[in-house]
């Protein structure tokens, strides 16, 4: 069957629910045997002691990326049907800095503060309320002190295939070398910081 | 008593059964209890709802005077169906929930003997039809906790409760394709069907049955007689005096290697994009609850807001990432228990800082996180790990951006985690 199976077959609103409830599932059980239930794990990747998020992240990329290319490859996936965020350079540097700030000082990001949050760590649940705050006075101040501030620097092109024409796999090997050379190096840094 | 009976079920002698009358022993753990009156109520409920919902031509299946009866009860049909619901979804949660939480102590034991049926159950099934089709006198073989009977109806409730939930779950929100619908409602009613033949005899021999009364009083206070448990239960009681029904501690499982979640990550995270066309996010399940709370107050606003307005749609909890965080609070739980890791309250931290002050900067980084989230319209799993897969220039950029802040961050904010 040709995927996106919700947008191709045009199911309704609730099978996609459905559907998030048991993709859901499998993200949370994945973040959870990667270890991202412990703040000390997460927050090793800034400390230098356990790069097992960078690792993580990397892997998870390249992996999804491989089947997303092999599937619409032999054309069973409609690549262009796919919903992602449109590209706001500025801004995501940005909020990827005081992102990268915020989970140095507190251990966390959203999902898997969430995660540790179940497994009854009170940091986590502190985290977790620490995100709506974040999110409330930004969704409050909006309109009169940060409009426009998440709307900087769009660029048309969605993916970077279509930015730099280049080819899907070229990137993923790309990947996969930065991957190959760096996991080792971050190995040897752990072990020195353990 | 001797300690033959112990190895063997034999004839016991006056003392034996003066003693063995006395003394008390646990059948039923109060969760067990309360979940057995729990699903009475659900089922007495769901079943005259559910019957009183069956109307049809070419179908009569309960009389007419009944329907209306329920209907005059209700108000309308449409209350008969929110009720059959509403009651439903809460008795899939509190399974869920049981099936969960319950999963080591009660639940595998159960479900490993109902299914484990061994010569004496079918030796109990035998014995039981010569007695009362034949009127045989009869000889039953030493049972487990469960008997023979017991085990052939929890075996068809265990099979057919997941699908009464699923196929009233795909009636009640209208799931997946018209046809599907149509076979869950005939699915629905021969699987309910199946359970009430079971509990017809099931209800019969608790209420009415003289021998299986202890059973019913067990059943509420959670102890039957070591009598009643040597005669009815052999199996059990012999297990119970030698101390093994206690399940044995599963050694915690390790964590995955990097690699390896990363690959299980990565697969799911495809999953989620063949199957719905969209990727993982967590930071949606904040800003949509938010927005469903500020809207609890002040609908107007909200949904005129310029920001908020956006994740009004229909409804911000109707929402494919609203669904995804409790699901990720389902799979988290579930991970949990089957790595045989223990829930336990606890707060992580560095070793140069107190709890307070490590609660406080939790707090904080959360506020600059979930701060940062709205400025790049997404967290590590919806920019950097859903975007990144698909190259979106602004995911990596965010990548990026995060190690170069959590790098910055690190130096400054060190003394948290040394």
């Amino acid at each position: 069957m040709i995927g996106p199976l919700y947008k191709v077959l045009g199911w309704s609103h609730g099978t996609l629910l459905v559907l998030a409830l048991i993709v859901g599932f499998f993200f949370g059980y994945a973040l959870y045997r990667s270890g991202f239930y412990s703040a000390k794990k997460l927050a090793g990747v800034f400390y230098l002691y356990d790069f097992a998020v960078y690792k993580v992240i990397f892997v998870g990329i390249i992996a999804a990326a491989l089947l997303l290319w092999l599937f619409s490859g032999i054309g069973l996936l409609k690549f262009e049907l796919l919903s992602f965020h449109p590209s706001y350079l500025i801004s995501a540097a940005i909020g990827g800095f005081i992102f990268g700030i915020g989970f140095s000082i507190g251990g966390f990001c959203p999902g898997t503060s969430l995660v540790s949050a179940v497994t009854g760590s009170f940091d986590a649940m502190a985290f977790f309320v620490g995100v709506y705050l974040g999110i409330a006075i930004w969704d409050l101040g909006y309109p009169f002190l940060f409009k426009g501030l998440n709307h900087i620097g769009k660029i048309d092109a969605k993916t970077l295939m279509e930015a730099w024409g280049v080819p899907y796999i070229v990137l993923i090997i790309v990947a996969l070398i930065i991957a190959v050379v760096t996991f080792p190096v971050v190995s040897k840094i752990e072990d020195k910081n353990k | 008593m001797r300690n033959e009976i112990l190895e063997k079920y034999l004839p016991l002698t006056p003392e034996e059964k003066e003693e063995l009358k006395k003394k008390r022993i646990k059948k039923h753990h109060v969760a067990t209890i309360f979940l057995h009156w729990f699903n009475m109520l659900v089922w007495l409920t769901e079943l005259i709802t559910g019957a009183a919902l069956i109307i049809s031509s070419n179908y009569i299946f309960v009389p007419r005077f009944f329907t209306k009866l329920v209907s005059d009860i209700y108000g309308t049909r449409g209350n008969i169906i929110r009720t059959h619901i509403f009651v439903g979804v809460v008795w899939a949660i509190v399974l869920i929930l049981y099936a969960l939480f319950g999963w080591r102590r009660y639940l595998k034991p159960t479900l490993k003997e109902i299914f484990g049926i061994t010569k004496d159950d079918i030796g109990w099934l035998v014995s039981k039809f010569e007695e009362v089709a034949l009127g045989k006198k009869v000889h039953y073989p030493p049972q487990d906790s469960y008997n023979g009977g017991q085990k052939l109806f929890a075996i068809v409730v265990a099979l057919m409760v997941p699908v009464i939930i699923i196929t009233g779950f795909i009636m009640a929100f209208h799931l997946l394709t018209p046809a599907l619908i149509r076979w869950a409602i005939i699915i629905h009613f021969i699987a309910v069907g199946l359970v009430v033949m079971g509990l017809s005899v099931h209800i019969y021999m608790a209420l009415l049955y003289p021998p299986e009364q202890e059973g019913l009083f067990g059943m509420i206070h959670g102890y039957i007689s070591e009598y009643f448990a040597y005669h009815h239960h052999y199996k059990f009681w012999r297990k119970k005096k030698k101390g093994l029904d206690k399940p044995a501690e599963l050694p915690p499982k390790k964590d995955l290697s990097p690699i390896k979640a990363g690959i299980f990550l990565g697969v799911v995270l495809f999953f989620s994009f063949y199957l719905t066309g969209f990727g993982l996010g967590s930071s949606g399940f904040v800003q949509r609850t938010l927005v469903a709370i500020f809207g609890a107050f002040a609908p107007e606003s909200v949904k005129n807001h310029p920001y908020m307005g956006h994740y009004w749609g229909v409804y911000p909890l109707w929402n494919f990432l609203v669904f995804m965080g409790f699901g990720v609070i389902i799979g988290t739980l579930f991970a949990m228990f089957l790595s045989n890791h223990k829930f336990r309250f606890r707060i992580e931290k560095g070793d140069k800082i107190s709890d307070i002050q490590r609660l406080i900067y939790a707090v904080i980084g959360g506020i600059i996180v979930g701060f940062a989230t709205r400025i790049a319209g997404g967290c590590t799993s919806s920019m950097a790990l859903s975007g990144g897969s698909v190259f979106s220039p602004g995911g990596w950029l965010f990548m990026i951006f995060l190690f170069v802040g959590g790098y910055l961050g690190a130096f400054f904010f060190r003394r948290l985690w040394k």
